[in-house]
């Protein structure tokens, strides 16, 4: 073996060498490593484990609490909904006494003239028997009219206080905002005979019908006109020894593609910082125990999610509030 | 400038080599001294007097010039650098902190030039080496370089010293200062560690000392990574080896985490005591050694640095002794392979923290990371 054979040959071995010390390095990181992999697998399997565990009691716990949480905001709805009837109650009762006295007035003449028939028969005078009974016919008529009124009054009482939402039907806005405006009005004064207020009212004629809940949407009136009437009811107070006239304006237009309701008062206005808070659930400016809170946020749900409509408000500290219904005119199927 | 490397492991070893690099007329100003505690750093230091060196010295875990790593030897990087292109600094830190004496050091560099450029070396076991990042800034701001690396003790983890020409000490800090407005100072740090497992919190730490991380004690939770019993006459073995295996990555919100090495452990109340502050509830995760493909990494990121810097002088090379243990002989070939984009002399050692910056981010103090420094007279 030559000595350039004998050098390539110890230069070979050395690279060799040098390549095994380094594979055997590799090698041994490479076990070290997997050794390490290994428990930090077993680990985040343990810990994704208990993780899932944490997370389906996690999500047991949220479902629990949404079914409760949808179970009390509908006490609370229907709660708010009988609240409403009770500020009702007064105005109903006064506008079925109406009827109930026109019903009593012409039964007891219909008892009279039953009478005189009963003498003019025995007289044999047959011109005023049919005299008698033609009277008698449009009384009973009268008397099945206001029966029927009645009847009417009830049924949106009960309607009102419903459960569950009804159907939208095509409604004359401007006469259920009128009997609404009445109803709250009245109600009003027959718990507070002093309360003086002057209503105007602008009803456009040619409105036509819109389709929607109208007990519903009732009840969205029958809460602003009780806003308004509270808030008057309050500058009324505190302007106790000014000219001042309550006035509630409550007008209906007819736009393009939808329907204005504007219900405006001159009370006490609101300064902008309660403004952006009427309408969060809860939110009351009134003493405790007179308002729930509920009313203003119901009234924009009703309007916005059942309607697809808006609810908006402009307010003025010491000049008064306007809120304005839109509701589209496209699902109107009325004129 | 010109420069030399030199290496040796014997006193006369390293004069006959001095000399010899003086034979061709070569006058050295400055040299840049890595070795090991065994070596009698006074016999070095007389040496270098001699010929009115200024020296920058510190103690390593391993020296180098080229990929043939010396154990308990002396390496040598010798640069006849204009005396007024630079000032050497040696602050002892005494009563003061850390912060204070760095912040020191960053007033002489701004007195001293109007761009000045930084590289430290610092003695002690457990300085917090990110004070000293901070101390350089608080007086010079964030952009100016500032490069080096924590002394070493052969991996014993008793007490790391840095020292210059009359001064040495194993609680100091010593500054080579230079007029970046002369020199043009580049660098880069690389590490290639990579992250693993999921976000851990470290819920008590204070300063460089880990108390727990999810609640758990530190130590604890490292042996379990490494799968050795809790059997405390294995503690020793664990202790040393703990900053190799499973560096903490910092996650930070704007720029890449940085690492922090645990230098050891106190078994008493099984906290780790970092190379750099951990500040408590930081989010970190815990890091498996770089890929076998590092060393085409790291040298793709030097020839980066090589497009706007070119040319060099000298390179000096601080390479976290985690580092060594994780590449193990792969280490070699990277030292060589860095060398080679250059084609410079150099010096280098196994530090127990790193000062430098990423190729996108700032001057930081890093732990397991390569630091390099390129040096070029303008």
């Amino acid at each position: 073996m030559s000595g350039a054979e004998r050098e390539a040959i110890v230069k070979a071995a050395k690279e060799m060498d040098k390549a095994l010390t380094l594979a055997d390095f590799k090698l041994g990181r490479l076990e070290k490593e997997r050794h390490t992999l290994s428990i930090l697998l077993d680990e985040t399997i343990q810990e994704l484990q208990q993780k899932t565990v944490i997370l389906k009691q996690a999500n047991d716990n949220l479902t629990l609490a949404l079914t409760e949480t949808k179970s009390t905001q509908a006490q609370l709805i229907h709660k708010e909904k009988l609240a409403s009837l009770g500020e009702l109650a007064a105005g109903i009762a006064h506008e079925i006494q109406n009827p109930l006295n026109f019903v009593n007035n012409y039964s007891e003449v219909n008892v009279e003239l039953i009478q005189e028939l009963d003498e003019e028969l025995e007289k044999g005078n047959l011109e005023e028997v049919r005299a008698i009974l033609s009277y008698l016919s449009e009384n009973e008529q009268k008397i099945h009219h206001h029966g029927r009124r009645a009847e009417a009054i009830v049924r949106g009482m009960l309607e009102h206080a419903r459960a569950t939402p009804g159907e939208k039907t095509p409604t004359d806005l401007n006469a259920l905002a009128d009997e609404y405006l009445r109803l709250a009005y009245h109600g009003l004064r027959a718990k507070n005979p002093e309360f003086q207020c002057e209503l105007v009212t602008d009803f456009n004629p040619n409105l036509g019908s819109i389709q929607v809940v109208s007990s519903e949407v009732g009840r969205v009136l029958l809460n602003l006109f009780n806003n308004a009437f509270y808030a008057v009811g309050q500058r009324a107070v505190l302007m106790a020894d000014q000219a001042y006239t309550p006035t509630v304006w409550v007008s209906a237009h007819r736009l393009a593609d939808k329907v204005e309701i504007e219900v405006r008062d001159n009370g006490t206005g609101m300064p902008p910082e309660v403004q952006a808070k009427i309408f969060q659930p809860f939110f009351t400016t009134k003493p405790t125990g007179e308002g729930t809170g509920l009313g203003l946020s119901l009234s924009y749900d009703i309007i916005t999610k059942g309607h697809s409509g808006g609810l908006r408000v402009e307010s003025c500290v010491g000049q008064g509030t306007v809120f304005t219904i839109e509701l589209p005119a496209s699902s109107d199927s009325g004129q | 400038m010109k420069s030399k490397s030199i290496k040796g492991v014997t006193i006369p070893e390293i004069t006959d080599r001095f000399d010899a690099a003086l034979g061709d007329g070569f006058k050295p100003t400055l040299a840049i001294v890595f070795l090991s505690m065994k070596q009698d750093r006074k016999a070095v230091c007389q040496l270098l007097n001699k010929h009115n060196v200024a020296i920058f010295g510190a103690t390593t875990a391993g020296e180098f010039i080229d990929g043939e790593i010396g154990e308990e030897s002396i390496a040598i990087l010798l640069m006849d650098l204009q005396p007024d292109y630079f000032k050497m600094e040696f602050m002892e830190t005494g009563t003061e902190t850390t912060r204070d004496i760095a912040r020191k050091i960053g007033e002489t560099g701004v007195s001293s030039f109007a761009k000045p450029a930084f590289i430290v070396a610092s003695g002690g076991i457990s300085t917090d080496g990110e004070m000293i990042v901070r101390g350089i800034e608080d007086v010079v701001g964030p952009d100016i370089p500032i490069f080096g690396g924590m002394a070493g003790d052969d991996f014993n983890m008793t007490g790391t010293y840095v020292f210059t020409n009359n001064y040495d000490s194993d609680d100091a800090i010593v500054a080579l200062i230079l007029d970046n407005q002369k020199i043009n100072v580049q660098g880069l740090a690389t590490s290639g560690w990579r992250p693993f497992g999921t976000i851990r919190t470290v819920t008590h730490s204070e300063g460089n000392v880990v108390y727990t991380i999810d609640d758990e004690p530190a130590l604890d939770l490292i042996i379990r990574y490494m799968g050795v019993s809790k059997d405390i006459d294995t503690y020793k073995e664990v202790i040393v080896n703990i900053g190799s295996e499973f560096p903490m990555q910092i996650q930070r919100e704007d720029s890449v985490p940085i690492l922090r090495a645990p230098l050891y452990a106190n078994q008493s109340d099984r906290s780790l005591v970092c190379a750099g502050s951990v500040p408590q509830g930081a989010q970190i995760r815990f890091s498996l050694p770089p890929d076998f493909n590092i060393i085409e990494k790291v040298v793709a990121e030097c020839n980066e640095v090589k497009a706007f810097q070119p040319l060099a002088d000298a390179l000096i090379m601080f390479s976290c002794k985690a580092r060594h243990l994780s590449l193990g002989p792969m280490v070699s070939e990277e030292i060589d392979q860095i060398k080679d984009v250059w084609g410079s002399p150099m010096v280098g050692f196994f530090s127990y923290g790193e000062f430098g910056k990423t190729i996108n981010g700032k001057h930081e103090f890093h732990n397991n990371t390569c630091s390099l420094v390129v040096l070029k007279e303008n």
